[in-house]
């Protein structure tokens, strides 16, 4: 049993044990859950006690800068957020600045934070404006617009509430976390206790800054009262009319300075003074007025004399006109009673010593009627003549206005700038045109001197002729002198002005016009410089035509000499030598005379290739320039004077080495080329070859590109400005044209355009002019250059002609019909084209054709290039021999007699 | 001149401002000169090396030794918050301090023992009074390491005394000072030698509750099973929350009380209490600081507020009685993170603190943290607790 009972006993206190032991674990879950709640419970009243400070630094300050530092301090330290930002509302932008940052340790963050700026219009922002009390942004935000400012903000996690009306709230608060700090401050979550914490904090600052923006709109407001108290006292202290004030109950509280003044009476001895009592007032009858006043109204009292001293009161009695203004307060009570004297005496006085006036004139007035009708009459008529005058005078200011308006119109209708300047030579007037030649309007020239608008040098110079003329006060004409343009421009004008005197006669300046005469210069120079180029292009032509002659004797004999000198004769290569000097002097002369006279090309078809090569070699020569050629397998012939366009292709490498004074390589091409109807280069349709020349120089800037081929122009120190000139020159002549391409750095392209034809070249000049044919019959030779006439003679017979010479076209025509008469005619006649002071070749032929239709008459002429000479036959010429000419030449030209089935007459 | 102590303290959040304000008005007090030697004491929010490096500027250079805590203590004075920060100033021509320090001691804690000792022997002399230590509270085994220590140390055993360094409930990082350095899993250890001692005391307050329980299985300092049971199911009996999330604050809920050893149990009580620092789900145990084997029984223990009083009564009754009339020269205060704010209320622990200091003495220097394990010998044996104060009075 009693084992039994130990059992039962034993499970019970087992069962007791796991019973207590439940106990045990619920207690320690209890206990657990209050260590929790005590833990959560002290944080709070932390945060509490936290903000109960906060509310007692808040409610002793109205700084708000303090009020911003509060905020976000409470924020980190208080709420334990990392960093914390206030962003402060701009009045006139909207945008939000960092106005308080706190929680940044590091300077670069601070500072950077600390100069942030959000836009109003940030999108991320429109929440809250829409209502919302914060935005979060948590470390996994979605949101691009959030994250971004996770960079602004240095915070990795935050939160953004906004302080004041959705609207336009005056304050952000922004607080959260980095990353790497988070663990050790407050998450950012939407967890109620967090909510509530920012919550309460929001709220406590949000009040404080309201409180703020109301206590300094109060203050401005009582500053306002304050000065308006301050100029109201002001007003009534320095007032110049007297007033007073009273209570509602008649007691005088204030009287100012004037009303001191005008009394006489001092403000302690009306204290116990009250106006609704005041006798003297009743018993003018003033009273009634004193207490509608009084009654609120305001009131205007007639003029009384108030006498001081019946009442009591030192001082005179003085007449017044008063004014009663009751002061109500804002409930409408009366609160003082303002009285307003003013010292009306004088005019009182004034008005009954008038009225005393005005009856002694009144008895006065009927013996001055009569007097006064007269003399209304006589100001009546005078009053006629000055209508008159007036009338008058008006006319004359229309017809003045009229002529003004017709000199201004006229002024702004010429192209002349029409001027007046004072004595000093300042512009006082400036006609519209002033802007169009000048460029400036005519305000910007008044107080400009003329000299003002010119260089410097010019200034200088026109000022000199100026001083002279002003000094004698004489008028002056078209005195040229160079202005600028307001673009810089030079401007070249042409001015002539008159002196103008004061009614004294005392000298007040100048008017006159100017004339923009530019353009007018330019073609003058023009003109000057073509004139120029003609009288040298004369010149040059009188030259070649004489070097010509002279070269004719001296080739013409060297050929011979060496045909006469035994074969082996060592004089024979001196002879040679000589021929190509000579022949170089032909060429020196044909260029003269290309330049010279420009005459219509002589033309032949051409091999350009051959050409081309041998004036460019003769260009580079001795130079350190390299030609590089390629010609178009199947290039077409040209007609051309070989002579001419072998000056036109020289000149052009010429220009080439001359552009690379380094030396280089220029390059050579030439190709046919199909234009169209239209094209760019302005030529007519058809075939023709561009030779281009390639130099590898500095280039020609685009500006000056439009001139290169003007006569004259030169970029180089030496340069006469012809050598282009020229070729374009030659180059038009013959149909063509000649085109540019460069740039500054990159070398220039010269392509000549020429018409082609599909001719083959004939046979190579060299051969042919080898070749010497014999013939016989009689040749008349008329030159008045007896060398030319001998030599001319020496080769005939050598060829085996008979030669006559004569010296001019009368002599010839002479001599032909003589042999004519004698039935031994001359087999043909060479004449000189020009023969000084006696007839030339043109007369002479058609002399000799009037006798002789079928005289054979060539020309020949040291002016190769006159156009007699290209177009003989329209002249009546069967040939043309150009001197100097060689023993080949001439045989060629009486045997194309010959091969034209005309034999010469034996 | 003797020896002249100050303490300062700071809140700031700026570790520049709070290591400027602390030091700076714990140079004040301590008076003219540079100190001989410096404690300090702070929470885990602050930028450690900024906040150390500021402070050793401050002091001259003098050596420095501390470690992070959950929160700190001072006069009149506790903040267990991520951003608090106390130092202490000592000059004297009495006692004496060489500092050193040991790395990387997580994996061998015996190895680590050694070291230590092995640094500390050439320093040590007939006047060594005793060890501070400063040690990682989250990788450290306390019963292997003190073994190698006092092994290696062999007749020149000392007292020790110190706590666990702490990093606010994070349990990812601790740190330890050593002059301009703050490092983790290491320790920091200071000899103070000369002419001085120290009065001790040490009380947990825990009370035993339920029925016996027995440890089945354990290797280590890890445990496994309890009554045949995973050991994380066995806890669950005693919280309605999840362990997995809710492990920190749970933990100092569900504290172990295993038999005092015989030698200390006249001194220290019936029980010697045991935090679970750490756990591990996927292995299904949790880590105390010291070694357990399996078959041990324990009984689950908890917090009493008011044997919690007692004991620091206790302790300040044990200091006065040690060295009656004598006013000690500075305090170092070692208080276990369990006995904070997780069971007082703010000003209850306040007045509970300021109760002990004013038992010990009126203005006396005193500096110390809440730790993740305190340090202190009981009955000349170096033990480490959990849920302690251990107080050291040095004269």
């Amino acid at each position: 049993m009693e084992k039994n009972d130990r059992n039962i006993r034993i499970a019970e206190l087992q069962q007791e044990i796991e019973a207590l032991s439940r106990q045990v674990k619920h207690l320690i879950k209890a206990e657990g859950q209050l260590y929790q709640y005590q833990e959560q419970l002290d944080a709070q009243l932390k945060e509490y006690k936290n903000l109960y400070e906060l509310n007692k630094e808040l409610n002793k300050t109205f700084d708000i800068r303090k009020i911003c530092r509060y905020a976000v301090s409470s924020a980190t330290r208080g709420l334990e957020f990392e960093r914390a930002v206030l962003l402060e509302r701009a009045a006139d932008t909207g945008a939000y600045h960092a106005c308080a940052v706190e929680g940044y340790y590091d300077e670069e963050e601070n500072s950077s934070v600390g100069a942030l700026v959000i836009e109003q219009k940030e999108p991320f922002l429109s929440p809250l404006f829409a209502g919302s009390e914060y935005l979060i942004c948590k470390t996994d935000t979605k949101n691009e617009e959030l994250a971004k400012y996770c960079t602004k903000l240095r915070m990795d996690e935050y939160f953004i509430y906004r302080l004041g009306a959705p609207s336009a709230p005056f304050a952000l608060l922004a607080v959260g976390n980095s990353t790497e700090k988070a663990p050790f401050y407050r998450e950012v979550s939407e967890s109620p206790a967090t909510l509530l914490s920012i919550g309460n904090l929001v709220g406590l600052i949000s009040s404080s800054i309201e409180k703020y923006i109301y206590s300094r709109e109060l203050e401005m407001a009582l500053e306002q009262e304050r000065l308006a108290k301050t100029k109201f006292r002001n007003l009534f202290e320095q007032a110049s009319i007297s007033m007073q004030i009273f209570s509602p109950d008649g007691r005088v509280l204030k009287v100012n300075r004037a009303w001191e003044e005008l009394w006489g009476i001092k403000p302690d001895a009306v204290r116990d003074y009250n106006i609704l009592r005041d006798r003297q007032l009743s018993a003018k009858g003033i009273m009634p007025y004193i207490e509608k006043g009084f009654a609120g109204e305001p009131v205007d009292i007639p003029a009384v004399l108030y006498d001081p001293s019946e009442t009591g009161f030192a001082g005179q009695p003085r007449w017044v006109n008063a004014f009663i203004y009751p002061v109500k307060a804002e409930d409408g009570c009366i609160h003082e009673i303002v009285l307003m004297h003013l010292d009306v005496t004088e005019k009182v006085n004034a008005e009954n010593a008038l009225r005393e006036n005005r009856e002694a004139l009144e008895q006065a007035y009927a013996g001055l009627e009569i007097k006064v009708q007269e003399r209304t009459r006589e100001l009546g008529e005078a009053n006629n003549v000055l209508r008159q005058e007036i009338i008058e005078r008006r006319r004359a200011e229309e017809a003045l206005l009229a002529s003004e308006k017709r000199i201004r119109d006229l002024i702004e209708a010429t192209s002349d700038w029409v001027w007046e300047v004072d004595n000093q030579g300042v512009y006082t007037y400036a006609s519209p045109q002033v802007s169009r030649i000048l460029g400036y309007e005519p305000e910007d020239v008044l107080g400009k001197t003329p000299f003002d608008l010119m260089p410097s040098e010019e200034a200088e110079r026109v000022a000199g002729i100026f001083r002279n003329i002003a000094a004698s006060q004489q008028p002056f004409s078209f005195l040229e002198n160079v202005n600028l343009h307001k673009n810089g421009a030079r401007v070249i004008l042409e001015t002539s002005g008159v002196p103008f005197f004061d009614a004294s006669g005392n000298f007040r300046g100048y008017r006159g016009i100017d004339r923009d005469i530019t353009e007018r210069k330019k073609a003058e120079e023009e003109l000057q410089r073509a004139q120029k180029l003609e009288s040298i292009g004369l010149l040059a032509g009188g030259i070649a035509h004489d070097f010509n002659n002279i070269l004719t004797a001296i080739k013409g004999n060297i050929e011979l000499a060496r045909i006469f000198l035994p074969p082996g004769d060592k004089a024979a290569a001196r002879l040679a030598v000589a021929e190509q000097a000579s022949a170089r002097a032909s060429d020196l002369a044909r260029q003269l005379l290309t330049f010279a006279k420009g005459g219509a090309p002589i033309t032949s078809t051409t091999d350009v290739p051959h050409l081309v090569r041998e004036s460019v070699e003769l260009a580079l020569r001795g130079t350190m320039v390299k030609g590089e050629y390629c010609f178009a397998e199947d290039l077409l012939a040209v007609e051309a004077d070989e002579s001419q366009l072998s000056q036109a292709i020289n000149n052009l490498a010429i220009n080439a080495v001359e552009a690379m004074p380094e030396g280089g390589v220029i390059t050579i091409t030439a190709v046919n080329e199909s234009l169209l109807p239209g094209n760019s280069l302005g030529l007519p349709p058809g075939e023709y070859i561009r030779i281009a020349i390639k130099d590898q120089g500095i280039g020609v800037p685009a500006e000056l590109q439009e001139r290169i081929f003007d006569p004259y122009f030169t970029t180089k120190e030496r340069g006469s400005g012809l050598g282009l000139a020229i070729t374009f020159s030659i180059v038009k002549r013959h149909g063509g044209t000649i085109t540019i391409e460069s740039a500054p750095g990159q070398g220039s392209t010269f392509s000549a355009y020429l018409p082609s034809r599909k001719e083959a070249v004939t046979a190579g000049p060299e051969a042919e002019h080898q070749e010497i044919i014999e013939g016989s019959g009689r040749i008349l030779v008329m030159d008045d250059e007896e060398e030319v006439s001998k030599v001319a003679a020496e080769m005939l017979l050598y060829l085996g002609y008979q030669v006559e010479t004569v010296k001019d076209g009368s002599e010839a025509i002479a001599a032909y019909r003589q042999a004519m008469e004698e039935g031994d005619p001359f087999a043909a006649v060479i004449v000189d084209l020009t023969v000084p002071a006696g007839m030339g070749g043109k007369e002479t032929v058609r002399r000799l054709l009037d006798m002789d239709p079928q005289a054979k008459v060539i020309i020949s002429s040291g002016y190769a290039n006159d156009p007699i000479m290209s177009e003989y036959a329209d002249f009546g010429f069967k040939e043309v021999i150009p001197k100097p000419y060689k023993l080949n030449e001439l045989s060629k030209a009486l045997r194309g007699l010959i091969a034209r089935g005309e034999a010469v007459r034996a | 001149m003797g020896t002249s102590v100050g303490v300062g303290y700071s809140v700031h959040k700026n570790p520049e401002v709070a290591a400027k304000e602390a030091a700076l008005k714990a140079l004040e007090q301590q008076g003219p000169g540079k100190p001989d030697f410096v404690f300090v004491f702070a929470t885990v929010g602050y930028n450690q090396q900024v906040l150390i490096r500021t402070i050793r500027e401050i002091m001259s250079g003098a050596p420095l030794s501390g470690c992070s805590g959950e929160g700190i203590i001072t006069r009149g004075m506790v903040d267990e918050t991520n951003f608090s920060v106390c130092v202490m100033a000592i000059r004297s021509d009495e006692l004496k301090f060489a500092n050193i320090r040991v790395t990387e001691i997580a994996r061998e804690p015996d190895l680590a023992g050694r070291r230590l000792a092995a640094e500390l022997t050439p320093l040590l002399s007939t006047d060594s009074i005793a060890c501070f230590l400063f040690i990682d509270g989250l990788v450290f085994d306390f019963d292997p390491f003190r073994e190698a220590f006092e092994e290696e140390l062999g007749d020149k055993k000392l007292p020790l005394f110190g706590g666990l360094a702490a990093d606010n409930w994070i349990l990812r990082k601790t740190y330890q000072y050593h002059n301009d350095e703050a490092f983790s899993e290491g320790i920091s250890c200071i000899l103070m030698s000369g002419h001085g001692s120290i009065a001790s005391g040490i009380s947990h307050g825990c009370v035993p509750v339920g029925t016996k329980r027995t440890i089945t299985r354990s290797k280590g300092n890890i445990i496994y099973e309890i009554d045949g049971l995973p050991v994380l199911e066995a806890l669950k009996e005693y919280t309605d929350e999840d362990l997995k999330t809710q492990w920190n604050k749970l933990s100092l809920n569900l504290c172990l009380g295993f038999k005092t050893p015989e030698p200390i149990r006249e001194d220290y009580g019936e029980f010697v209490v045991r935090y679970m620092v750490g756990k591990d789900d996927r292995k299904g145990c949790v880590t105390i600081q010291s070694d357990v084997q399996a078959g041990t029984e324990f009984w689950m223990v908890r917090r009493d507020k008011e044997l919690i009083r007692d004991g620091l009564r206790l302790i300040s009754r044990r200091i006065k009685e040690k060295r009656k009339g004598q006013t000690p020269r500075f305090v170092l205060h070692f208080e276990c993170m369990g006995r904070g704010k997780v069971v007082f209320r703010e000003q209850e622990k306040l007045e509970l603190i300021r109760s002990l200091q004013e038992d010990v003495g009126i203005d006396i220097p005193w500096i110390g943290f809440y730790t993740y394990g305190e340090i202190g010998p009981v009955a000349q044996y170096n033990y480490i607790h959990n849920f302690t104060a251990v107080v050291a009075a040095v004269y």
